[in-house]
């Protein structure tokens, strides 16, 4: 027999990153279209991480063909559950800045939403590294729900 | 031909070395090129393994 269970709805998360919902001040949204989303890179040594609410150029990267601010991210495949638990969201693309140089020691990149006030989506860490006349490039982890970059389960 | 802090180099000139480096929950595989034992161009690709979740 059948019996009812305690839980948030599979499908509330995919829809609170889809902004489905609003369960505070609502937010004016000027187009139904998918944000855009950027990623920054830092040097090592820096604050960014989970207490960080939106991008800032402190402690950014800089250096020849680096724009501050970061590169746009790939976003053509909506958050889902696919039927599943667990929410997850994954950038479309790899992220790639083409013939840089960035002489200083790096290790985070912060996703952040541009179309949202810069405000934080998430930070990740690395290795810290540098780059010298070349190309720096991010691959993004297969979209699947124990494997995407970002997971609500 | 390659791009350097040198300019356009054939790639012949240049001896290439892959470092491969496990940290952070990431991989980075690093490609470093020299020409005469300088180091003239590195590209970095890093996989991040470790997910941001929420559970």
């Amino acid at each position: 027999m059948a019996a009812n269970t305690q839980g948030l709805a599979n499908s509330f998360k995919a829809e609170v990153l889809q902004a489905v919902h609003n369960l505070g001040v609502a937010v004016t949204r000027v187009t139904s279209a998918a944000d855009t989303i950027k990623a920054a890179l830092y040097t090592q040594n820096q604050s960014i991480g989970p207490a960080t609410t939106a991008y800032t150029s402190a402690g950014e990267v800089a250096g020849t063909n680096y724009s501050a601010g970061g590169n746009t991210v790939a976003n053509a495949v909506a958050p889902t559950t696919a039927g599943g638990a667990t929410a997850y969201w994954t950038p479309s693309g790899n992220i790639t800045w083409s013939t840089v140089t960035l002489a200083t020691l790096f290790d985070t990149v912060l996703l952040y939403n541009a179309s949202q006030g810069n405000r934080a989506i998430g930070a990740f860490t690395f290795g810290s590294q540098t780059v010298t006349a070349g190309n720096f490039t991010l691959t993004t982890p297969v979209n699947g729900p124990t494997t995407a970059l970002i997971q609500l389960g | 031909m390659v791009y350097t802090t040198d300019g356009l180099i054939e790639r012949s000139r240049l001896q290439v070395k892959d470092v491969v480096r496990d940290d952070h929950g990431s991989r980075a595989i690093a490609t470093e090129w020299y020409l005469d034992g300088r180091l003239v161009r590195r590209d970095v690709t890093v996989s991040i393994l470790n997910p941001a979740s929420v559970n």
